[in-house]
């Protein structure tokens, strides 16, 4: 199933999910008008969430994205690992729908 | 901090794959020590629409209508939203340099150059001032967006400021959401967004000047072009990356 959605991150930037999901998250698509450094890594956050089970807590997701930002380091202006969490989790919840 | 003398390059202007693929090609040479750092000034012709490196382009541009306005469209390699780069109403700076010669923090450097911006205000009689992540507004109202990349070493800055805005022209070629409340969207944007001519009376010409008088102070500087390089390398990453439909439809 299709999920969508987007979160308007407090100082303006957006961040926009779009992801299929069953049992798993099957692919998963971040875009918006944040920044991150380095660029080409956005694919590092993408592809370690991608395969999860949809049932996974928000908490996890964020602290997958966070081991991610971490280990790669990746730098994020204008969102959060919680930002970007708790979007994905509203656009599993809208999969299901 | 300065290693070395800044090359200045007036205002000139090319299409938007030429534009990106430029300060892509500067950066290529400034990071093998065969280009100065480099304070660029440019306009684009035909007008452009651009999108951050993160952004969905059919998500966020209307196709049809750039096809029928005859509007090109490009992906940046920078973060942050997208902009329409409207022929007549705007200069873009480009500012490529050694990362060494800038502070190691992104946001410390966005503030930085956004002094430059607001001395490059001043000079035309604006109180502008710098709000955090990347803007510079004046009277509370953005005139000015920036974006940051740091590759190989290199800190890469470019940012428009705004010299006449066209809102509805903006409006029909960016994707703002449901077309019932495009009138709110288009008022909340008058109210937000403003453009030079829209606070002062300079010209586009005398806004210039006072951008490079901004961006120059107290540097060692001299006027130079484009390198036969770098216009070679430029055309290669045009063609190649920046007209491509890989890149621009990317995500």
């Amino acid at each position: 199933m299709n999920g969508k959605a987007e979160k308007k991150v407090s100082g303006g930037k957006l961040i926009k999910v779009q992801l299929e999901a069953g049992e798993k998250i099957e692919t998963m698509k971040i875009t918006g008008d944040f920044f991150l450094h380095p660029e080409e890594k956005i694919t590092k956050i993408e592809k370690k969430i991608i395969g999860m089970p949809s049932e996974t807590s928000t908490e996890k997701i964020e602290q997958a994205i966070e081991q991610t930002l971490k280990k790669h380091k990746i730098q994020v202006l204008g969102a959060t690992a919680k930002d970007f969490a708790g979007t994905i989790t509203e656009a599993i919840k809208n999969a299901k729908q | 901090m300065q290693s070395s003398e800044w090359r200045v390059i007036r205002a000139e202007t090319r299409n938007g794959f030429e534009n990106m693929a430029l300060d892509e090609a500067i950066s290529y040479f400034v990071a093998r020590g065969k280009s100065p750092n480099t304070i660029r000034f440019y306009k684009w012709q035909p007008s452009t629409v651009t999108i951050g490196y993160f952004q969905s382009l059919w998500e966020e541009v209307n196709v049809q209508e750039c096809l029928k306005q005859g509007v090109d469209i490009v992906r940046r390699i920078t973060g942050g939203g997208a902009v329409y780069h409207d022929a007549n109403g705007e200069i873009t700076y480009s500012v490529i340099a050694k990362q060494q010669d800038f502070p190691a923090d992104l946001t410390q450097t966005y503030r930085l150059i956004g002094d430059w911006i607001i001395s490059s205000l001043k000079e035309i009689g604006l109180q502008a001032e710098f709000h955090p992540i990347n803007d510079v507004l004046v009277n509370g109202k953005k005139v000015s967006g920036n974006a940051q990349t740091r590759r190989n070493k290199v800190m890469h800055q470019h940012g428009t400021i705004l010299y006449d805005l066209d809102v509805e022209t903006m409006f029909s070629l960016l994707k703002v959401g449901d077309i019932k409340i495009r009138d709110k969207i288009i008022k909340n944007v008058k109210d937000r967004v403003t453009s030079v001519k829209n606070e002062c009376k300079a010209t586009e010409n005398e806004l210039q000047t006072a951008l490079i008088n901004g961006f120059t102070e107290g540097k060692k500087f001299h006027f130079g072009e484009t390198s036969q390089q770098e216009l070679e390398k430029m055309e290669e990453l045009a063609k190649k990356k920046y007209s491509s439909r890989e890149w621009n439809y990317m995500r």
